[in-house]
């Protein structure tokens, strides 16, 4: 994949064409056969309600794991259910999934997934002394709503209501054919995530129900459908009205664009968990398999899963209910583009609420903060741990309290990472990430070229 | 004179709410012969005596109102006056009188039904225009099952002596007249031996003419005031407190006037859902078992059916803001159907009461895990759940910022919002919750704590022994001593919430979103607000003025805010479905549903109620959707669902409605009534007027209208020599009801 990055012209082209509001007429470039197969896509799987990342991943060495064992209490995994894995980066400790994410291990000692450890909302990098003491702190910590709403915008001190996958969607979408349409594509609902100041979210339903089935806009003897589409058409005084016939009409014209792109796709080899995720996972690989319909080169990817806020004593049983259904959907995915051939050009990656709380409540756990997350495929450099993984100590240095580790990674770093590997410049990423200067670094180095 | 005659006689033109009524009537005398068996008139005869008699109530009532909408001149009222209600016993076959809230509830539980108030009495001995006042005594006679008034103390005395009990006064009125009073002439009827009060001359005559023998006038009365309440705002009104207006419930309105109908409204109370899923579970035999859908039908049984509309659409209201939900984890049906029982039985109560009852709901506890929370373990690292703790703050009560009484957030002298509460305070509070598990087991014994025997109905019990013994951060610097009772420490908590500043505008405003409007000006909250202060009478959180304050608000009711562009709020889709299925005046086979999930956004409505997606409900009262909304600077909630997928899954769901008549299928198929659209189908602007009239307040924008008259006409009226054939008719009705339920005229609730 040599010729991946796209050319630096047409960067600074898409830049002033956002400045017009404009497409970039997109027929020269495409004349070039060998930029037909520059494609790349980031899928962000969101696991809502904050997953339980102390578990998602486990230090097996003894002493580490009698330091895990304790405070997790019922929550503990036995240290021989874990399924191991020696990542790289961290001094040759050894480490095992939880064992539910068999998919996702396997990926992980093919080199194909990687752990991020310890990542969070972050304003800037943040001290346990500065955390007790005046330290810019992301607001309203372990609430749900917010902390969601900060790892989709990734602006912990900002009140920017975009989400980055849809800024990053912004420096792009002018190199798609179809521009803002198949830029970012949901099968989540409304994706604050995918919310660019330009582009919006087009949201696909998962189950590939698609169009209206009484109407018929070319049909000029379905007297309903007429005065529907002049219905449409109307300008609305108030306000709410003109956006309920936006969405309808919108939703009509790209829905028939889609039924009419995935008529013909064949059926994957690969078998999709029978889940949401799983049946949202089949969708972006079929529409990944039709991006050339679209003249799609560059796709934000949006998914979600419910029910990660295991407070109750069925955390254990419905965390790893959870768990095997996300890592067999990455799984999934990762294989599915693998058939398209195109698994190096897609990276699927975690994202939640925020980790839970260390030691258990009793029965599950509770709101935490820092966690540690995955990113799946074939240009991730896998087999390995990034960032810092916190000393699973109460009121250790890692602890802001109750066992909630304060984050030694920010969302910024981890998707400012992606957003490189996905083609934006230095200077686009700041734009995207505002805040990413005051971090070490934009590339945490888990994705290749 | 003529013209007196003349609108009488249009009144008693047969319309279906009249029909309805005398056929629930006749039903209700076949019950009656069954039981009772005593009558002896005949079927037939009593029949047509029952048609006149029916016809004329329904008259007897529009008319007093406008009569009474004539007087122009306020009297000096030294009092408080109140509505004297009517409910009628199908039973008995006769009518009572009450002033009273507590036995006006009591009766509708028993079986009378509320027929609404066409005068007002003084709640204790007063004045009006300087006419002292006397009481209004209620007299009952169990034997034959009737009840009379009479201010005349030596006319009390007879009846009393022909078997009839004193039940004392049911309010005062004057015995003589002044300008600003109507007369009560006293009608009685010697074929049902029954009374009515009425309040002029014309139906006095009018019912005299059915039979009935005019009496006296026994005294002089208060009319209703402001009563005519014009038809497009009594239809905003039913719009916005209903699960949908119906030609009948609109007249209602417009006779009462708003603040009476509303008043009568909260005296209405439910049907128990847990009634309804234990008659469920009855018919499934001597091993039945709930059903996790029995819940949802319970609700769409009130939805569709009750009388006790504005009571529903408050319980749905307070589920969308203190949540449970079917979706995760899965919940008992009995669970479910407590939870809404509790929500209707406090609906128009304190919301301290409310609070309490939410948080001791064992499907609450479960829910949120306060149920089997218990004291930390500092030996094993266990701390109390926070959960509960959390949302009760975030979501149930306070919020995360302070707030001014408006609704607006409070701004520190760092230009930022404030915080409500800090990580401690969760603690406080989660500690405070602790020791709680479900009720009937021995609360002494800790082993009990961990495998308690489940009760999913009464509130949870307190463990002492497993609640946190030490000081407790509450808000705004509370602090609970240590070592206090579970009990204790609950009370105290909540107190302490209850009396947070923010909980007036916090939950003042999303029940103007959720009724009214999604962008109330800072006004209308300020009056809520302080409605929920102060209901008058210096109760805090009156949940029942808090609520009139909403929909009575000048905002609410000003017609003219229709034109504002940023006014009004999308119908939640739910509330779209019963819309339609209400306006059709749906029936079933077995007078049930069979409703359940409609939270499928690609072919359902992407929203069916106690199944939110989480405790953050469907939609957020924050939302906005980036465009058009968020540029004009406003919140949509509702539009938060509002997708590509879910707007064309719904125009699919809604088409298959109109399509099929109705939902579902088999004896519980809810079927709407087109008869008369398909009617009057081959009339293409009478055909337009009567779904504008049912779906948006009578009005259209000019070009939906122009819309569906143009789909409506270039549908052929030919068969049946001109007059249209079954299934031309049918087309045109289509049309025109699916055109107008994806019409931002209907969407929009203005």
């Amino acid at each position: 994949m040599s010729n991946i990055q796209l050319p630096r012209r047409q960067f600074l082209l898409s830049s002033s064409a956002i400045g017009l509001g404009g497409m970039l007429p997109f027929a020269a470039d495409n004349a070039n056969a060998a930029l037909s197969d520059d494609y790349r896509a980031i899928v962000c799987v969101f696991m809502f309600g904050g997953n339980d990342a102390n578990n998602l991943i486990v230090p097996r060495d003894a002493a580490d794991y009698t330091r895990y064992a304790g405070p997790r209490g019922r929550l503990a995994i036995p240290r021989d259910n874990l399924l191991a894995v020696k990542p790289a980066n961290v001094q040759g400790r050894e480490f095992g999934f939880h064992p539910a994410m068999t998919g996702v291990a396997g990926l992980f000692n093919q080199g194909k997934a990687a752990v991020i450890a310890n990542v969070g909302t972050l304003a800037r990098p943040l001290t346990k002394a500065e955390y007790r003491g005046n330290g810019l702190k992301p607001i309203n910590l372990f609430s749900h709503s917010d902390q969601q709403f900060l790892w989709n915008t990734g602006m912990p001190d900002n009140s920017i209501r975009s989400g980055w996958g849809g800024r990053v969607g912004d420096k792009v979408y002018a190199g798609n054919q179809t521009g803002t349409l198949t830029t970012a594509l949901s099968v989540g609902g409304n994706a604050a995530f995918l919310n660019g100041d330009i582009i919006r979210p087009f949201p696909v339903s998962s189950s590939g129900r698609f169009g209206l089935n009484f109407y018929d806009e070319n049909d000029p003897n379905n007297a309903l459908s007429v005065a529907m589409k002049k219905m449409l058409a109307t300008p609305q005084s108030n306000v709410m009205g003109g956006v309920w016939l936006e969405i309808l009409g919108g939703a009509i014209a790209n829905q028939k664009q889609l039924s009419t792109a995935l008529a013909g796709t064949p059926p994957f080899t690969t078998v999709f968990p029978n889940s949401g995720i799983g049946d949202g996972m089949e969708m972006i690989a079929r529409l990944i398999s039709v991006r050339k319909t679209f003249g799609a080169r560059r796709q934000v990817f949006f998914v979600g899963i419910g029910g990660f806020d295991t407070h109750g004593e069925d955390q254990p049983q419905r965390q790893s209910d959870l768990l095997g259904d996300v890592s067999n959907a990455m799984t999934a995915l990762y294989n599915a583009t693998s058939e398209l051939g195109v698994a190096e050009n897609v990276v699927s990656f975690t994202a939640s609420d925020f980790s839970r709380n260390f030691p258990t409540n009793g029965k599950g756990s509770d709101h935490g903060w820092g966690a540690h997350h995955l990113v799946v495929g074939g240009s991730v450099k896998g087999n390995a741990m990034y960032g810092t993984f916190p000393q699973l100590l109460i009121d250790g240095p890692d602890d802001a309290g109750e066992g909630r580790w304060i984050p030694t990674t920010s969302v910024d770093q981890y998707a400012a990472t992606m957003a490189k590997w996905f083609g934006l410049n230095g200077n686009e990423v700041t734009q995207v990430f505002p805040n990413i200067g005051r971090f070490a670094t934009a590339d945490l180095g888990f994705m290749g070229p | 004179m003529l013209q007196t005659l003349k609108s009488y006689q249009t009144f008693k033109t047969p319309r279906a709410s009249t029909a309805r009524a005398a056929i629930g009537l006749v039903g209700a005398y076949k019950q009656h012969r069954a039981t009772a068996g005593t009558s002896r008139i005949t079927y037939a005869i009593w029949r047509s005596i029952w048609w006149i008699a029916v016809a004329n109530v329904a008259t007897v009532l529009l008319v007093s109102a406008i009569s009474a909408y004539a007087q122009s001149t306020p009297p000096k009222v030294v009092g408080n006056p109140m509505p004297m209600y009517r409910l009628y016993s199908p039973e008995l076959g006769g009518h009572v009188y009450t002033n009273r809230a507590e036995g006006y509830a009591q009766l509708v539980t028993v079986g009378w039904k509320p027929e609404g108030s066409t005068f007002r009495v003084l709640e204790a001995p007063g004045a009006i225009d300087n006419v002292q006042t006397v009481p209004l005594i209620r007299l009952w006679n169990p034997t034959m099952g009737r009840h009379v008034m009479t201010t005349d103390l030596t006319e009390a005395n007879a009846f009393a002596s022909q078997g009839f009990n004193n039940e004392g006064a049911r309010g005062y009125v004057l015995p003589t007249p002044t300008a600003g009073t109507v007369p009560l002439y006293r009608m009685y009827s010697p074929y049902f031996k029954s009374y009515l009060y009425l309040n002029n001359e014309r139906d006095r005559d009018a019912v005299a003419a059915a039979g009935w023998t005019y009496q006296k006038i026994i005294g002089y009365t208060l009319p209703m005031v402001s009563v005519t309440v014009p038809t497009k705002d009594a239809a905003r009104l039913l719009t916005q407190a209903t699960f949908g207006a119906n030609a009948l419930e609109m007249k209602r309105v417009g006779q009462m006037g708003v603040d009476a109908w509303v008043d009568d409204q909260m005296l209405r109370p439910a049907a128990l859902h847990m009634d309804y899923i234990d008659a469920a579970k009855a018919r499934r035999g001597a091993n039945g078992k709930y059903e996790e859908e029995d819940p949802y039908e319970a609700i769409w049984q009130q939805w569709l059916w009750g009388n006790d509309q504005l009571r529903g659409r408050m319980s749905f209201a307070l589920s969308e803001i203190m949540v449970i939900s079917n979706n995760a984890p899965d919940l008992y049906a009995d669970a479910m159907a407590t939870y809404m029982d509790v929500l209707n039985k406090h609906a128009f109560g304190n919301y301290r009461e409310l609070l309490e009852a939410v948080t001791l709901t064992p499907v609450m506890g479960y829910y949120l895990n306060m149920k089997g929370s218990e004291k930390e373990d500092t030996k094993n690292k266990k701390a109390p759940n926070e959960n509960y703790a959390r949302e009760i703050l975030q979501l149930f009560s306070v919020g995360l910022y302070l707030l001014n009484p408006d609704g607006t957030r409070k701004i520190g002298n760092d230009g930022k919002p404030i915080n409500t509460y800090d990580e401690d305070t969760v603690k406080g509070f989660a500690q405070a919750f602790t020791g709680w598990n479900f009720a009937g087991n021995d609360t002494t014994l800790a082993a009990k704590f961990d495998r308690p025997k489940e009760n999913w109905v009464l509130p949870l019990k307190a463990w002492p022994s497993k609640h946190s013994t030490g000081t407790k951060k509450l808000l705004n610097g509370g602090m609970l001593p240590a070592g206090q009772t579970p009990e204790m420490d609950m009370k105290m908590a909540l107190d302490n919430i209850f009396n947070h500043p923010n909980v007036a505008p916090f939950i003042g405003k999303q029940l103007i979103q959720r009724f009214v409007t999604s962008n109330p000006s800072t006004d209308y909250v300020s009056r809520v607000s302080a409605a929920f202060e102060n209901n008058g009478k210096g109760v805090r959180g009156d949940l029942a003025a808090t609520l009139k304050a909403v929909l009575t608000d000048s905002e609410a009711r000003n017609v003219a805010k229709e034109n504002d562009p940023k006014w009004g709020k999308q119908r939640e889709p739910v509330i779209r479905f019963a819309n339609v299925l209400r306006a059709f005046d749906v029936t079933s086979k077995n007078g049930r549903n069979r409703i359940h999930y409609l939270d499928s956004a690609d072919d359902a409505l992407g929203q069916s109620p106690l199944l939110a997606p989480s405790v953050f409900n469907f939609f957020s009262p924050t939302y906005t959707r980036p465009g058009k909304l968020a540029q004009a600077g406003i919140v949509a909630p509702e539009f938060q669902i509002t997708n590509e997928i879910q707007t064309v899954g719904t125009a699919n769901f809604f088409y298959n409605v109109v399509k099929n008549e109705g939902y579902g299928s088999g004896d519980s198929k809810v079927k709407l009534d087109l008869s008369m659209a398909k009617a009057i189908a081959n009339d293409a602007v009478k055909l337009v007027d009567y779904m504008a009239g049912l779906f948006s307040h009578g009005e259209l924008s000019a070009a939906t209208r122009a819309q569906m008259l143009e789909a409506v006409n270039a549908l052929p009226i030919k068969g049946n020599n001109g007059a249209g054939s079954t299934s031309e008719r049918t087309a045109r009705v289509r049309a025109a009801l699916t055109l107008i339920l994806l019409s931002p005229d209907f969407v929009i609730q203005k």
